[in-house]
């Protein structure tokens, strides 16, 4: 029996190669600047989490780590997924520069909070312009699907998301500086984070996982119907929240978001329960642990949405589900994602025409499996240590996991290197 | 003279890159045909789509070519029956840790 998921990430329909490089060197820049900023700025990772250099961070690893990672990772699959060309390679080359100066331009003037004058305004239209664009190039490509799969399902939703979370970050940034809309500047905060991380991160995370966990574990016998019903039960919630901001009603939305994360746990058991392949690679051990932190970030979640409890307490946990979204869900699965994919783009560009005529390199032999398994522990360790600290509100704590964690990023951006500059 | 077992020996050189499992031993290979120095191979991936079939046929295709007494080698990818995991050798199951 074939996969229920099956397919490749690489075909004669894919984007030049040095496009989507691009992405995910700039990507890993900015991850290792973002650590290093956190590790040295570590005063700030407490208290309330409407603060200049928090907005700043928590802007640099979404912008500009987890989502330009997405994005460069589907402009390569969606064309794979689709067996069809990308719309615009043109908007996927010239985008990253424009996105580029948008995030940076954000994330900089959150870190002065200078939110009056054109500066924060013209870079949030940089970056809301690029994703619209980026938008454009996928909407457009997917129009030329000839079946709908679970995976096309949710990468339809997270582009509509996608769009939705960069409309209200724009129409949110002009508003800081020069307020116009009514109610509460944090409410249209909390929908501007439910649409980024309920609806987009969600929904790619969910889909992407459908198409390449089965691929890189050979599983291929495994009932799909949790995955359908997290993703209805997950879009639901996110409509849920939205009426609810519209409303100002509770309806508890967030419960149904939180079944769904579960239901996706529980379909990535069902995966991993059928594949052939029995030991976990580097990238797998990472990607494994992510969907670990998946379901608690899901609960963290709904006690913040749902919770009565003391202000400074729920502001913990407030940090605490930031951290564990960005650092244990996002960057656990796209580390995963990159030790598989990096390294296969680059041996199909080097070495697919020598197989057979000499011995090529395996994918795994593409980077440094000892300082993998070195950077993998740093981080291991570093991340519940930064969550204790926030928890306790220990900045020595804090202080030692963010040095491991900015460690372990240099040795990823290292093995990246390797990969990167492999003749 | 050539024979299949020589060619599944040249084939057994092309590793699948990800896996690190050769493609005899992953049940890729569903026929081998000689005729005289013409050998034609029927091979299947394990994922429909896959964008190493190229890189993977054309590199069963090489291996072969280098035999001595091959004149011409054909390789014909094929999607039916699907590969199942049924396919793989009792060596290729314990590397995969079954």
């Amino acid at each position: 029996m074939s996969s229920p998921f099956p397919g490749n990430i690489a075909t004669p329909y894919t984007p030049p190669f040095n496009v989507v490089r691009r992405y995910f060197i700039a990507a890993t820049v900015t991850f290792i600047l973002l650590n290093g900023m956190m590790l040295f700025s570590y005063q700030y990772l407490q208290g309330f989490h409407f603060q200049p250099r928090l907005l700043a961070f928590v802007h640099m690893a979404i912008l500009g780590w987890a989502t330009l990672i997405v994005m460069g990772a589907m402009t390569q699959l969606v064309p794979v997924i689709l067996e069809t060309s990308l719309y615009s390679v043109r908007i996927a080359r010239w985008g990253l520069w424009l996105y580029l100066a948008g995030v940076f331009g954000i994330s900089g003037h959150f870190w002065y909070f200078a939110i009056k004058g054109s500066g924060m305004i013209s870079s949030a239209a940089f970056a809301f312009l690029a994703v619209i664009l980026f938008v454009i190039n996928i909407a457009i490509t997917l129009l030329k699907v000839k079946s709908m799969n679970i995976t096309v399902a949710h990468i339809i939703a997270s582009i509509f998301y996608l769009a939705s979370v960069a409309t209200v970050g724009f129409i949110l940034s002009i508003n800081l500086g020069y307020p116009f809309i009514n109610g509460s500047h944090l409410k249209y905060l909390s929908l501007h984070a439910a649409l980024g991380f309920g609806g987009w991160f969600s929904m790619i995370i969910m889909g992407v996982s459908y198409r390449l966990l089965p691929m890189f574990t050979l599983s291929y016998t495994y009932r799909t119907w949790p995955g359908w019903t997290a993703f209805w039960l997950v879009n639901i919630g996110i409509w849920g929240i939205v009426v609810e901001f519209l409303l100002q009603r509770p309806f508890y939305s967030s419960v149904l978001i939180a079944i769904g994360l579960f239901m996706f746990s529980y379909q990535v058991v069902l995966i991993m329960r059928g594949r052939m392949r029995k030991s976990l690679d580097i990238g797998l051990r990472h990607a494994m642990l992510a969907y670990g932190y998946i379901p608690v970030a899901a609960l963290l979640g709904l006690y913040i949405a749902m919770s009565q409890s003391l202000p400074v307490i729920k502001q913990r946990f407030v940090l605490i589900f930031g951290f564990t979204v960005i650092f244990g869900c996002l960057t656990f699965l796209i580390i995963g994602m990159m030790y598989k994919i990096v390294p296969f783009l680059v041996w199909f560009h080097k070495f697919s025409d020598k197989v057979g005529k000499e011995k090529v390199p395996l994918l795994k032999d593409m980077f440094s499996e000892r300082i993998s398994n070195i950077q993998f522990l740093l981080i291991n360790i570093g991340l519940p240590c930064v969550i204790a600290g926030l928890f306790f509100s220990n900045q020595i704590i804090i202080a030692s996991g963010m040095a491991m964690i900015f460690i372990s990023s240099l040795l990823f951006g290292y093995n990246m290197f390797t990969v990167f500059t492999r003749k | 003279m050539i024979s299949e077992k020589l060619i599944l020996t040249a084939l057994k050189h092309v590793l699948d890159p990800e896996i690190g499992i050769n493609i005899v031993d992953l049940g890729l290979i569903y026929e081998v045909k000689v005729e005289n120095g013409d050998v034609h191979i029927k091979m299947t991936m394990t994922t429909p789509g896959c964008p190493l079939h190229a890189s993977i046929s054309k590199g069963a295709e090489e291996a072969v070519k280098q035999l001595p007494g091959v004149d011409s080698v054909k390789v014909d990818l094929v999607w039916a029956p699907p590969w199942t995991p049924d396919r793989l050798s009792d060596w290729a199951k314990k590397q995969l840790g079954r």
